[in-house]
């Protein structure tokens, strides 16, 4: 009984009902959002990298190492010997070891020195290996395997002719034009930095890095050049560690912490990623705190609304009073009518959320790399609605408290 | 008026009422005023002579600083607030000047939310309900309708029909036809009083318009029955 008044009530109000209920749909969405995009931004940085026991570089922050070999952004501060590489390579508790070379580019995306490891070993997301949608891993110099965004902003295929630049601008003035690269292949997005990475073997990078006319003989019989003098790299920025056993990380990562011949760090990236998840979480935080500053303002419209319809309402109060409403029962009444217009506002955000998800998913994904779940009804969301409800509950008090004294006073008087 | 009932449905004694304690002046003061069952009273009262007053005091919702008000043997002034109110929803039936019904809700509604709240949960209660619209001379059809699309003199006989659901013992009607033309104004008063004659409800009918008082056997002024001196504005 007391819903079928309420919801009469409410649909005698339409207008402003309505406009309310829009404000709320959209202060819930955005809190919704922000909370999904959060939790799937967060699962989508630790998809960056799977797989990789521990990531050495020169000695520097554990950010800074985990920046730039993995995110591409900033510079290393220092070279490793490719001889430290050899060795540690060797080492019986290493499995693989996936060196990597960075400091070119092309248009602005980054260019990887790598070896075909890269493509056996690297893992992401769910241990996930790195999978051709077009072609297959360099062979031989001057060959490149490019990222799933840029073959797609670039409009490059299987077969086409690129030039890297020297350094990290989009607009270089050292080009290695003597020397184009052919796309061998193509990656299949990831949703991670990889999708942004132009991957060249070592000795290609070494190559491009020789004067002008040692390049062209490499270029007119690479053979031959070959055979003749072998592309040998001499450093590298980085290099990643798969480990026979997960026991040895730690006992590893001091030995390569403590080694001798050059200063060395090793990290692991989990930790790593955790710490630059805790410096973002001050920006998650301040989203957080804004999209519910303006929940609290749209309930306060809520309240408004109630509060304001109490004028007119004084003579249903009075003919509830006559037929035995107490004054509680007002007051329950109030409060339902707030908790059916938010109930209502927060199914519809549930709905618009997981609408423009699952439109703009396929568009996200082919388009930014970005792999955002629709999966709305998580735990943390549910959280959300039954936030929002006992803060509806909480704010209607003032009009609902407003009702019980009205018709404690004024009894049967219209 | 013979009476065939010798039990008094109300029974006012040493009443007082005024609105703040420490108000110097009371509002109200009745020595007595007894009620029998069945009985039918034209309570005439200028507007500020504390009528309202009175029929908050009758309904409960407001509580005499003195004095006993009996109806049914039972002194509603003892009762706590939620008993008052449940006994009022069971027992007394209200209908006021205008705006009687809750306007977005249909005609059923209405008179379905009074029986909710006198836990009048009867299964017949919706062939109740056409019964007691068609003891008012109107259609049936009028009980899908909103109530605020009905006319004024609709509206005043569906708050009849709403009050007289649950059988109260006591209707207190308080300037019924004030909004009706004369026409009208007659033969609602003709269906009032035999509804109540029919339910055996005892009848407060109140009103500043003693042109009223030509259909009831028994009139009362409240000037006389109030001992107050001098009579304040009614609130």
């Amino acid at each position: 009984m007391i819903l079928s008044i309420a919801s009469g009530s409410l649909k005698s109000r339409k207008s402003s009902v309505i406009l309310t209920i829009i404000s709320l749909v959209v202060s819930i969405s955005l809190l919704l959002s922000v909370e999904h995009i959060r939790s799937e931004a967060k699962d989508s940085f630790g998809r960056t990298v799977s797989g990789v026991d521990l990531i050495v570089g020169a000695r520097t922050g554990q950010l800074n190492l985990l920046l730039y070999s993995v995110f591409r952004v900033g510079n290393a501060t220092n070279n490793i010997d490719w001889a430290t590489f050899e060795k540690i390579q060797a080492d019986e508790l290493v499995k693989w070891a996936i060196p990597v070379s960075l400091g070119d580019s092309h248009k602005g995306y980054r260019v990887m020195g790598t070896s075909s490891d890269y493509f056996k070993h690297f893992r992401y997301g769910q241990k996930q290996l790195l999978d051709f949608q077009q072609g297959e891993a360099f062979g031989d110099i001057l060959q490149t395997v490019i990222g799933a965004e840029v073959a797609q902003k670039l409009g490059y295929q299987v077969g086409d002719s690129i030039t890297l630049s020297h350094g990290v601008g989009g607009v270089s003035f050292s080009n290695h034009d003597e020397a184009p690269f052919v796309v061998t292949g193509i990656l299949k997005a990831t949703g991670t930095p990889v999708d942004q990475t132009v991957h060249v073997s070592l000795e290609s990078l070494e190559l491009v890095h020789l004067p002008a006319a040692h390049i062209a003989r490499y270029v007119s019989d690479p053979q031959a050049a070959l055979n003749q003098n072998p592309l040998q790299p001499k450093t590298i920025t980085a290099f990643f560690l798969g480990l026979n056993s997960k026991f040895a990380t730690f006992g590893v990562q001091r030995s390569i912490n403590n080694y001798r011949g050059e200063p060395l760090l090793a990290i692991l990236p989990g930790v790593a990623l955790a710490e630059l998840w805790q410096m973002l979480g001050t920006v998650e935080n301040l989203l957080r705190v804004i999209s519910v500053l303006i929940l609290i303002s749209s309930l306060f419209g809520l309240a408004t609304m109630l509060l304001a319809s109490m004028r007119e309402r004084h003579r249903e109060i009075a003919v509830l009073r006559a037929i035995g409403a107490g004054p509680g029962l007002l007051f329950v009444l109030i409060q339902a009518e707030a908790l059916l217009v938010s109930a209502v506002a927060t199914l519809l955000s549930f709905l618009l959320v997981w609408l423009t998800l699952v439109v703009s998913n396929e568009w996200l994904s082919t388009y930014y790399g970005l792999f955002i779940s629709t999966d709305l009804l998580t735990q943390d969301a549910m959280l959300i609605a039954l936030m929002v409800v006992i803060a509806t509950s909480i704010v209607a008090c003032i009009p609902a408290i407003g009702a019980y004294r009205r018709a404690l006073h004024s009894g049967l008087n219209q | 008026m013979t009476q065939h009932n010798t039990d008094y449905l109300l029974q006012m004694r040493d009443v007082t009422f005024r609105y703040q304690a420490t108000s110097e002046a009371d509002l109200l003061a009745i020595a007595q005023w007894d009620l029998r069952v069945g009985q039918k009273v034209f309570l005439y009262g200028p507007s500020g002579s504390g009528k309202s007053t009175l029929l908050n005091l009758l309904a409960g919702t407001l509580k005499p600083q003195q004095g006993s008000i009996r109806i049914l043997n039972q002194d509603i002034a003892l009762l706590s607030a939620r008993k008052r109110d449940k006994f009022r929803a069971q027992n007394i039936g209200v209908v006021f000047q205008q705006f009687n019904l809750i306007p977005y809700l249909s005609v059923a509604q209405n008179i379905e939310a009074a029986a909710w709240l006198a836990g009048n949960t009867r299964a017949d209660l919706s062939h109740r309900i056409a019964q007691t619209i068609r003891q008012l001379q109107l259609p049936t059809t009028i009980l899908a309708q909103q109530a605020s699309q009905l006319s004024v003199g609709q509206q005043q006989r569906v708050a009849i029909a709403r009050a007289l659901i649950n059988n109260p013992r006591l209707m207190i009607v308080d300037e019924p036809t004030s909004a009706l033309d004369s026409d009208a104004r007659d033969s609602f008063m003709q269906l009032l009083l035999q509804v109540c004659e029919q339910a055996n409800s005892t009848l407060v009918f109140v009103s500043h318009d003693q042109s009223l008082s030509q259909y009831f056997d028994e009139r009362v002024s409240l000037a006389s029955l109030n001992q107050a001196i001098p009579a304040k504005a009614e609130q």
